[in-house]
């Protein structure tokens, strides 16, 4: 085990738990729990959101790929911003403006209340689950490989923290837990791209010149095809990222937390900024540790790429077993680990708010007051926080978790992205259509990842649907079936409070305002 | 909302509703179409022509990967352009439907 980083990991469990004691002081409210009070400002906030993305998939992930396949790593980060304008241009402001918790808030408006709540938050639900157990066992992966702790206490370590978290502390600690990883993670990040480019000279032909000398591919490093991805394939992923994420839960309920829509669109200007900043120094880092890492690093860096990153800390701070090499590729592991915490909690939040703000307040028991609806939100963030334990211990660290990534991405972007739009948008839309969009985009996600390539048992060749992610068939097929199901439904009450939808969520009149207190 | 609730059908018919939709959804229309045109051209050009975006333009950086970088350029540009209207122009327009929701919105429409 390595006593550096173990130390460095429990100084950043300890920092996260004096802010969980402190949120949990504060959190009284159902809107304490599920939004922080409405109190978090724009820059915070877009902080928060700029966190949510910045994963370790994104970090470690994104650097790794680079590092192993170029180009085709780039185009990942490259498209993934599109999703963040998207939000500002069609969600941020409306989101905030129509509704309270959930996203099944904006959707029930107009809709008729119990099946649009039990469709989004079924989908909410599955979205967080999958999310959650993708994370947790590349959790333990890494915490594995970075401290030489085994795989069940690493697991269960950070499973519990992430519940001391939302449980005790709800919106407000896990906002505030995302926002330190947020500025731990583009402080390591900047420490990074600058070691490199102080090693290249400050001069990028250095860089992908050494990069791309350095790879087994030679110039074809910086060519499309290093990952051996097919072209659809390339497609598939990239709607995964750019539509996918636009949709995801846990990022759309960071609206609720901010004062007003001024605020909300701050927010996402400020996540749209720090996110690309972001992955330019991602860029810097993954081609970096290439041109910088000595030819043996690519044995230890391993076949998915995420210990890129790390190596390329313990190699700028001065090399393996020297102090700075020990103590930066401590910081960086840290910040990778309190990444992991900081994901998570948001996820099992937005699938607590599904659960007790939209199945058990608004469809089960309707009309009970909201401090039971609080108590419910802890019982059932602790209840899906320990199922997702339970099923990543159960599924073990040699289980593919990449898949998992994108089934989520597949059915935020199928099943949630097309109706949230069209209820939005669409004086016409009804409930019917909505139902069929949902479901649908979730039946062809899940359909099209067990007949796909990474699950079929015939083996990846024989997959009757050869793509890995789903989008590129889950997203025409939710919005044909929003469609179908509109035009041949005769509901016509939803055009009604069209027009009130479309005054509340475009001005803002009628909804919560509260000042900044965070 | 109680029986004081505003009359939504004549607030969204009201003049300012109708500036602060029309321009704003004009802004909104051609920058998705803007983004996710220029989203769809990336991938074309990875798809069509792997040779051409790997060449090398400058510093050793591809066409392929600076079509990369300009996607992330172009987010911070429409990012930009949409918060600089909002509080130039929109913020007012929303703030002139507030206050006409305030007053009781128009008398003119039946209930």
């Amino acid at each position: 085990m390595n006593a550096t980083r173990l130390i460095a990991f429990a100084l950043i469990v300890g920092l996260t738990l004096v802010v969980t004691v402190w949120a949990s002081r504060r959190t009284h409210s159902a809107t304490d729990f599920f939004a922080a009070g409405r109190g978090i400002s724009g820059p915070r906030n877009g902080l928060a959101i700029a966190g949510d993305l910045m994963s370790a998939a994104t970090f470690l992930g994104f650097t790794g790929l680079m590092y192993l396949s170029g180009f085709d790593g780039w185009i990942m980060p490259a498209v993934t911003l599109v999703a963040f304008v998207l939000i500002l241009l069609l969600f941020a402001e409306r989101m905030r403006n129509a509704g309270r918790f959930t996203v099944a808030d904006v959707l029930s408006f107009r809709l008729r209340e119990r099946p649009v709540r039990a469709a989004t938050a079924a989908s909410t639900v599955l979205v967080a689950v999958i999310y959650l157990v993708a994370q947790l066992v590349g959790a333990g992966v890494l915490i594995r490989a970075l401290t030489g702790l085994s795989f069940t206490p690493a697991v269960v370590l950070t499973g519990l923290a992430m519940l001391a978290y939302v449980v005790f502390g709800g919106m407000l600690a896990t906002t505030w837990v995302q926002i330190i990883k947020a500025v731990l993670l583009l402080a390591a990040g900047a420490a990074l791209t600058v070691g490199v480019l102080v090693q290249v000279g400050f001069d990028l032909g250095t860089l992908f010149t050494t990069a791309a000398a350095n790879s087994p591919a030679g110039d074809a490093y910086l060519a499309p095809g290093g990952s051996g991805r097919s072209f659809l394939d390339t497609v598939s992923v990239a709607l995964a990222f750019a539509i996918g994420t636009a949709a995801l839960p846990h990022i759309l309920i960071r609206f609720f937390t901010v004062p007003d829509a001024k605020q909300a669109r701050s927010s996402a200007g400020w996540a749209t900024a720090l996110i690309g900043a972001f992955f330019v120094m991602t860029a810097v880092i993954g081609f970096g540790a290439r041109a910088v890492l000595p030819a043996e690093a690519a044995d230890a860096v391993g076949t998915s790429g995420n210990l890129a990153a790390p190596l390329l800390a313990e190699h700028l701070g001065g090399g393996p077993g020297t102090v700075g090499g020990d103590l930066f590729v401590a910081f960086v592991s840290a910040v990778a680990f309190a990444t992991i915490l900081a994901v998570v909690a948001g996820l099992v939040l937005s699938a607590s708010g599904a659960v007790a703000h939209d199945l058990w307040a608004n469809v089960i028991h309707r009309g009970r007051t909201s401090t039971s609806e609080t108590r419910v939100a802890r019982i059932a963030a602790a209840g899906i926080g320990l199922v997702a334990i339970v099923i990543t211990l159960g599924m073990g660290p040699e289980f593919n978790v990449a898949f998992l990534v994108g089934l989520a991405l597949s059915v935020a972007a199928g099943a949630n992205f097309p109706a949230l739009l069209l209820a939005l948008t669409w004086r016409r839309f009804t409930t019917t259509g909505a139902i069929a969009g949902i479901v649908a985009g979730l039946v062809t996600s899940v359909v099209c990842i067990l007949l796909g390539p990474s699950v079929w048992p015939g083996g990846a060749e024989s997959a009757p649907y050869p793509i890995e992610y789903p989008t590129l068939l889950a997203i025409p097929i939710g919005f044909l079936a929003c469609w179908i199901g509109t035009v041949l439904s005769a509901e016509r009450g939803a055009e009604r409070s069209f027009d009130e939808l479309q005054v509340r969520s475009q001005t803002g009149i009628g909804s919560e305002q509260t000042p900044v207190s965070h | 909302m109680s029986s004081d609730a505003p009359d939504w059908a004549a607030l969204q018919r009201s003049a300012p509703f109708q500036q602060l939709v029309a321009q704003r959804g004009r802004f909104v229309r051609y920058a998705s179409a803007a983004l996710l045109s220029w989203f769809a051209i990336f991938l074309a050009v990875i798809g069509a022509a792997p040779a051409v975006a790997g060449t090398v333009v400058v510093a050793g950086m591809t066409i392929g990967f600076l079509l990369g970088l300009s996607q992330l350029v172009l987010a911070w540009l429409l990012t930009w352009g949409y918060l600089r209207l909002s509080n130039r122009r929109w913020s007012r327009l929303e703030q002139s439907v507030r206050e006409l929701a305030a007053a009781g919105a128009a008398p003119e429409v039946a209930r």
